[in-house]
């Protein structure tokens, strides 16, 4: 290989892409990986163990109501006597859904138009951040409110209408992102090479501007999964949210919950998947982040 | 006009304001000349002078929105560029004229393997698919002098070195076996052993090619290695033109005499001055100037350069001049 003459380590760092010597400087941060693991333990106990175990999250037990943790039901039971430890797994693949889901959506708007406005510039490129400027301007809460309120009666609590008006309010700052960045994508010099071999707008920036995007493009969405999460989680506690979710079922414990009897167990459930989902996500971003600056190749 | 193949005339190069309170730039002023099939032209002069817009303004790629052609015509094998449609000069881009570029470190896309840079060309002009471009591109590699080229075309752009960097870039710009090359500053970046390299094997490609090169530098010597014949510019103008040989044997405008009197000789005696034209080019803003551009750092300065802008004018034969001294004097 050509990687004889010089050192295994140097050697390994020069192959392959950046795409793929950020991955393996990702897989080098201690850190990152145990994010990326507890999220794939976190995702196997929601949408696995369920189904595995045949966990009952919905029949009633009105006589074991508020009981505490015991060896049936290891996180105890809420005050219609379910199963909490089922309920907050179930619960928690709505979370992770809405999550992954939001961000797609705003994910997918947001590097579309930051890609339109930042590569033709000028005039379009005014109007349209300037309208990303506006709707920064609105209380995002007032949007999200608004936007569930269209829905009817019956849509609310389904989860779409949650994923829509999530992803509508968090693609402002990636395509802000976006948008600067084609900006100094586009003036760099093997664009002009592109457009001098006769490439096309589409092709230039789907082939050539897109895949150097890509490190922004993943760092930042893993920034907005942890957003979207705690949105909708404070959604849930508002009420408006989806009917079974880490943030509706914390939103039921704060009700239950008085100074006389703390039934501490059904907000240790949900808050904890909650705070190690977050913290892990941002684990893996910060660690992504590191992985695509180029000043971490030695 | 019968045989060039590109002809240049009048061409102006207009960058609009980018704010109320900046006037625009008249990069390029009145540039016209002719580039004969086979023909190796050169394009000299010190940095902003206007080559590399002039060159760009061939290829249609001035910087969008603000830059423009404001006057004059591009005729290409017979046909005005200025007349055609973005889509018909993208078809021309590539296929019949190619750029290659100053610095071969950021003009392959960091992202993309050298094979499928170089297959793009191939898809895009000659409708080949991808594995039929691939077998091209590696054949152009091999000619550019590339060892391994097979293993070369899986190699993302880090991986090689400035030279090999740039004969990708001119592999690329041959793919299509274009008419015209406009090579931009090919040899800056490179170091001088690399810069000879590829000066020679441009010099084979454009005789097995039967291609016309446009060669845009400030490196004299470049110029008189390759060039047939040498187009001087300062400030948005052509100033001297003619054969490279007798343009640098018998200068006949002062700015070209000045240029080649800050050249350093190799066979020049240690600690020997080295001549260096004081003063800066004008700037291309604002009002323009009455008189010869250059009158400011001139030393043949007559009664009237101040005032009246000397035209482009004969100087012998194939020669032009835009000065009004004396040619015994300036040479």
């Amino acid at each position: 290989m050509s990687a004889a003459s010089l050192s295994a380590e140097q050697g390994a760092a020069l192959e392959g892409g950046p795409g793929r010597r950020a991955l393996r400087r990702l897989r080098e941060n201690r850190a990152a990986m145990a994010g990326v693991w507890a999220l794939l333990l976190i995702h196997v106990a929601c949408f696995v163990i369920p189904a595995l175990f045949a966990l009952d999250a919905e029949t009633t037990y009105p006589s074991l109501h508020l009981s505490g943790p015991s060896a049936e039901a290891w996180l105890g039971r809420d005050a219609l006597g379910r199963d909490y430890l089922a309920r907050v797994l179930v619960g928690g693949q709505t979370s992770l859904l809405v999550g992954v889901a939001a961000t797609i959506a705003s994910v997918t708007i947001g590097v579309l138009y930051g890609m339109i406005a930042g590569y033709y510039g000028g005039v379009l490129d005014e109007a349209m951040m300037r309208l990303v400027d506006f709707l920064y301007g609105l209380p995002y809460m007032f949007i999200v409110i608004l936007i569930m309120l269209l829905f009817s009666e019956t849509a609310r609590g389904e989860p779409l209408p949650v994923f829509i008006a999530l992803g509508l309010v968090q693609w402002l700052t990636m395509a802000r992102i976006v948008r600067g960045e084609t900006r100094s994508l586009r003036e760099r010099e093997f664009v002009l090479a592109a457009r001098s071999i006769g490439a096309g707008d589409l092709r230039i920036l789907l082939r050539h501007i897109l895949p150097n995007l890509a490190g922004v493009i993943s760092v930042y969405e893993t920034l907005t999964v942890p957003a979207v999460i705690i949105l909708e989680s404070i959604l849930s506690f508002l009420g408006l949210g989806v009917a079974l979710s880490w943030g509706q079922l914390a939103s039921e414990a704060v009700d239950i919950l008085n100074p006389i009897q703390s039934y501490w167990w059904l907000l240790a459930g949900p808050s904890f998947f909650l705070g190690v989902t977050l913290f892990s996500l941002n684990f893996f971003g910060d660690g992504l982040r590191d992985a695509f600056d180029p000043r971490g190749e030695s | 006009m019968s045989d060039s193949l590109l002809d240049v005339e009048d061409l102006h190069v207009t960058i609009d304001a980018a704010n109320a309170r900046s006037s625009d730039v008249r990069a390029v002023e009145g540039v016209s000349f002719k580039i004969q099939r086979g023909e190796v032209v050169g394009l000299v002069g010190e940095s902003g002078c206007g080559k590399t817009l002039t060159s760009l303004a061939l290829l249609g790629l001035l910087p969008r929105p603000r830059g423009h052609v404001s006057r004059g015509s591009i005729h290409f094998g017979g046909r005005d560029l200025t007349d055609l449609s973005e889509s018909e000069r993208r078809m021309l881009r590539g296929k019949q004229m190619a750029m290659i570029f100053q610095d071969p470190m950021t003009s392959l896309n960091p992202y993309m393997r050298v094979g499928e840079q170089l297959a793009e060309v191939a898809q895009l002009h000659l409708g080949e698919s991808r594995r039929d471009a691939l077998a091209r591109a590696q054949t152009m590699l091999e000619r550019v002098g590339i060892p391994d080229a097979g293993e070369r075309l899986r190699s993302h752009p880090h991986e090689l070195s400035g030279g090999m960097r740039q004969r990708v870039m001119i592999a690329m710009a041959l793919l299509s076996d274009p008419q015209l090359l406009i090579a931009d500053e090919p040899t800056t970046a490179l170091d001088v052993t690399i810069q000879a390299q590829i000066l020679s094997l441009l010099a084979e490609l454009r005789l097995e090619h039967e291609m016309s090169i446009l060669l845009i530098t400030h490196d004299l010597g470049v110029v008189a290695g390759l060039c047939d014949r040498v187009l001087v510019m300062y400030a948005g103008r052509i100033v001297e033109s003619g054969p490279t040989r007798e343009v640098f044997a018998t200068p006949r405008h002062p700015y070209t005499r000045a240029l080649l009197r800050s050249t350093p000789r190799v066979e020049a005696p240690v600690g020997e001055h080295l001549e260096s034209l004081a003063g800066l080019p004008p700037r291309l803003d604002g009002a323009p100037l009455p008189g010869c551009r250059f009158e400011p750092r001139c030393s043949f300065v007559r009664p009237g350069c101040a005032t009246v802008e000397p035209e482009l004018s004969s100087a012998g034969e194939g020669r032009m001049r835009r000065c009004i001294a004396p040619v015994e004097e300036v040479s």
